[in-house]
């Protein structure tokens, strides 16, 4: 009891009370900092290696996007992208995505080899724009690739429609309106969103033309030349962070992703995965593939849940139809030089 | 300790984060601030009034052109309401080189007017001579091309001085739908412009000419081959205004022929297709009849003869009428012998022949004896055409040698002029 009673008045001593609280004080801080809220920053690196955005490459980016914006760890984005675009809708949504993220943290989009298009459209969505001086930037505009026949087809007597624009969607001087439409909404994106960077008139904006890296900073498309660690140190600026960690959204989505897939499969736990290959983004996935191979595509397990959907509609006809449903014909794309 | 975590707190808080993010007020971009585009329809022109010529017009479809007969109807009714057929030669199929001579030469024997538009066979040589001879003589020739439809007109158009070039016209400013639909204002006074304020052309290329151009593109249309301004020219004249040629095919296709006064320059061309220019070679022989030709016999002994003329031209598709006296106010043929030359001396004099002890042509003198010619005799329009012989046998020869794929064209000398010794 004694020796009790000494060490309790040992400890109420100042230099030994001090130095304790001193340490459980700091415990416990760190303690709630760093487990609780807010922790050590992070910034979120999503890389976007050649993608041709379409429905299912958009399903992947977005879903590497969403996990960026939600996960409140992450104060910052840094997107590595080289797109030449690709589907009109799938484009926009990622730039509405991307505008999505932004308007919760800052992104940092650091361009690679190319970014045209519609992946020029997902740029503007961001904070700030790093690219090359060697990438290929700009094509802005719109490719459609059915404006409809010049004159109206000759009604079909075995099939029925309520309307004259049933079958195609409207003649080929409303194709061709809606063409213009999109192409004026594209403009207005880029210059909205540019605002006053912008050094190039509207006109020479719709020339579609490709820019280097370096002129495209010059007219303002582009803010800076930049690599991926510039792009960091500016997404660490624009959020006010210092001292961050990083985030592989890709390795963190793909996780999840597979442990998802496993509880919608039921698949063993001895069972082994594949590794997840970042950025997959072709989506043609071989009729023969394993079904655990297959789960390291996003897209293939897409389509093993909805397999009738769009490859079926490619190659199929209706029943009691003897058409086939067209696929969507709107690009914000960069075909090249050899289309 | 409180204290302490807190302090601690803080710190960290100040040296992990030292700023605060602020979103960009940006706005979103909305729908309604886009413009939508709006076409401009105009009145169709009108149709002019029926009148028979007979004569017709030929759309080449023998060199696989890239047309339908749908897109050209608001020209072919044009063409039609002014009282001329019009003729599709051939079947838009590949056909070999000697098929497609063949359809074009006997298709220009009719034709006041040749029409070619985006041929994807290119025209040999001996037909560029062709086309050329029928342009001296008087026939006109519309050529069409279209920078979307790959052609290979240039081949044609060489020959009178034309050329279409590889680009394509654009405007990112003043343009009708798409940044390739161009506005022409600008117009050089014509009868093909007669009349116009404004077209609109859908894909035009630039035409180099020897003739002067009748529109111009605006100064802020540039060319896909060199981005600059022109000045460009999409619709140019040449060979003495025989020759017309525009770059753009669309723009007569149903309904952009009602916009703007794209339907009036489709008048405008039918009007120029359908003006009896050409002159007539006996060789086109009977295509040079007009209306009902008259049949006239010099000697009722020739009736038969007469009988046997008018059942070829019948088969040619000719009607005529056996008549015993001249009606000069229409087309003629006279059937007789070398002695009733006189009474035809009129037509034969302005053709060079003369018979006498010898038939005197243009190719020299022949003994009259078992000699036929045909001399064919045009002036404002009429045409008569003679035919002499030594002997009633040799006249019936002369007849027969008239029949479909016969050759009486061996014995044509020159334009108007044609010796068969027996």
């Amino acid at each position: 009891m004694g020796k009790l009673a000494e060490l309790g008045r040992q400890v109420t001593r100042w230099y030994i009370a001090l130095p304790v609280s001193v340490a459980a004080g700091i415990a416990l801080g760190a303690f709630v900092f760093f487990k609780i809220y807010p922790g050590q920053p992070q910034i979120g690196i999503i890389d976007i290696p050649y993608t041709v955005i379409n429905d299912d490459s958009a399903y992947t980016i977005g879903a590497y996007l969403d996990y960026a914006r939600d996960n409140d760890q992450i104060k910052a984005v840094v997107i590595r992208l080289n797109s030449p675009g690709g589907g009109a809708a799938a484009s926009e949504k990622l730039y509405l995505q991307t505008r999505s993220v932004r308007e919760k943290k800052p992104v940092v989009i650091v361009m690679t080899d190319i970014v045209a298009s519609g992946g020029y459209m997902m740029s503007m969505g961001a904070s700030y724009t790093y690219a090359k001086g060697s990438s290929l930037v700009g094509s802005v505009g719109v490719i459609l690739s059915y404006p409809g026949p010049l004159l109206p087809d000759a009604p079909l007597e075995d099939v029925l429609v309520t309307g004259p624009s049933k079958l195609t969607g409207g003649s080929r001087q409303d194709w061709t309106v809606l063409l213009e439409e999109l192409k004026q909404g594209f403009a207005q994106i880029v210059l909205t969103e540019r605002g006053s960077k912008l050094q190039m008139a509207p006109e020479e904006l719709m020339q579609a033309r490709l820019y280097s890296g370096i002129e495209a900073v010059k007219l303002g498309m582009v803010d800076s030349i930049g690599d991926d660690a510039a792009g960091r140190a500016k997404a660490a600026s624009l959020a006010g962070i210092s001292s961050y960690g990083e985030v592989d959204v890709n390795i963190e989505v793909a996780r999840i992703f597979v442990q998802k897939s496993r509880r919608v499969f039921a698949l063993n736990d001895q069972e082994e995965l594949p590794a997840f290959s970042s950025g997959s983004t072709n989506g043609q996935i071989p009729a023969e593939t394993p079904l655990v191979s297959s789960l390291s595509d996003p897209a293939s397990l897409r389509r093993l849940l909805l397999k009738d959907g769009r490859k079926g509609a490619e190659s199929q006809s209706l029943p009691g139809l003897p058409l086939n449903a067209g696929l969507p014909n709107v690009y914000y794309l960069y075909v090249g030089p050899a289309q | 300790m409180p204290l302490t975590a807190v302090a601690f707190f803080v710190a960290a808080l100040l040296f992990y984060y030292r700023g605060v993010y602020t979103a960009p007020a940006i706005p979103a971009p909305s729908p309604y601030d886009i413009q939508s585009p709006v076409l401009e329809y105009a009145a169709p022109a009108p149709e002019l009034s029926k009148a028979a010529h007979g004569r017709a017009v030929v759309f080449d479809a023998s060199h696989r052109n890239r047309f339908s007969p749908r897109e050209i109807s608001v020209l072919t009714s044009q063409i039609a309401s002014r009282g001329y057929t019009v003729q599709i030669a051939g079947n838009f199929s590949s056909l070999s080189t000697a098929e497609h001579t063949k359809i074009l030469e006997s298709a220009l024997r009719e034709a006041n007017s040749l029409v070619v538009i985006s041929p994807n066979a290119a025209y040999t040589p001996e037909e560029v001579t062709l086309v050329r001879q029928f342009v001296e003589r008087g026939g006109r020739l519309l050529l069409i091309g279209d920078p979307t439809r790959e052609n290979q007109i240039n081949s044609l158009a060489d020959a009178f001085g034309i050329y279409f070039r590889s680009d394509y016209l654009y405007s990112l400013s003043d343009y009708q739908l798409n940044y390739q639909y161009i506005r022409i204002r600008d117009f050089r006074p014509d009868e093909i412009t007669q009349g116009l304020q404004q077209i609109s052309l859908y894909s035009a290329s630039s035409i180099i000419s020897d003739g002067p151009g009748l529109a111009v593109a605006s100064d802020i249309t540039r060319s896909s081959l060199v981005h600059q301004p022109g000045p460009y020219y999409p619709l140019v004249r040449s060979a003495a205004g025989q020759v017309v040629a525009i770059s753009d095919s669309t723009f007569m296709v149903p309904p952009q022929d009602k916009v703007a006064d794209n339907g009036r320059l489709v008048s405008n061309l039918a009007s120029y297709l359908t003006q009896p220019s050409r002159r007539y070679t006996l060789s086109d022989f009977p295509e040079f009849f007009q209306g009902d030709p008259q049949v006239l016999l010099a000697q009722p002994e020739l009736f038969a003869d007469g009988r046997k003329l008018q059942g070829i031209l019948t088969d040619l598709g000719v009607v005529s009428q056996m008549r015993g006296t001249e009606d000069p106010s229409r087309d003629m043929v006279f059937l007789g012998l070398f002695e009733d030359a006189p009474r035809v001396a009129q037509y034969l004099e302005p053709a060079g022949v003369r018979i006498g002890t010898h038939v005197t042509t243009p190719a020299g003198a022949f003994p009259r004896q078992e000699m036929a010619v045909l001399v064919l005799y045009r002036s404002q329009g009429r045409h008569v055409l003679v035919g002499l012989a030594d002997t009633p046998d040799i006249l019936s020869n002369l007849v027969d040698s008239l029949r479909p794929n016969s050759d009486f064209r061996q014995g044509v000398v020159d334009e108007l002029v044609g010796v068969y010794p027996r």
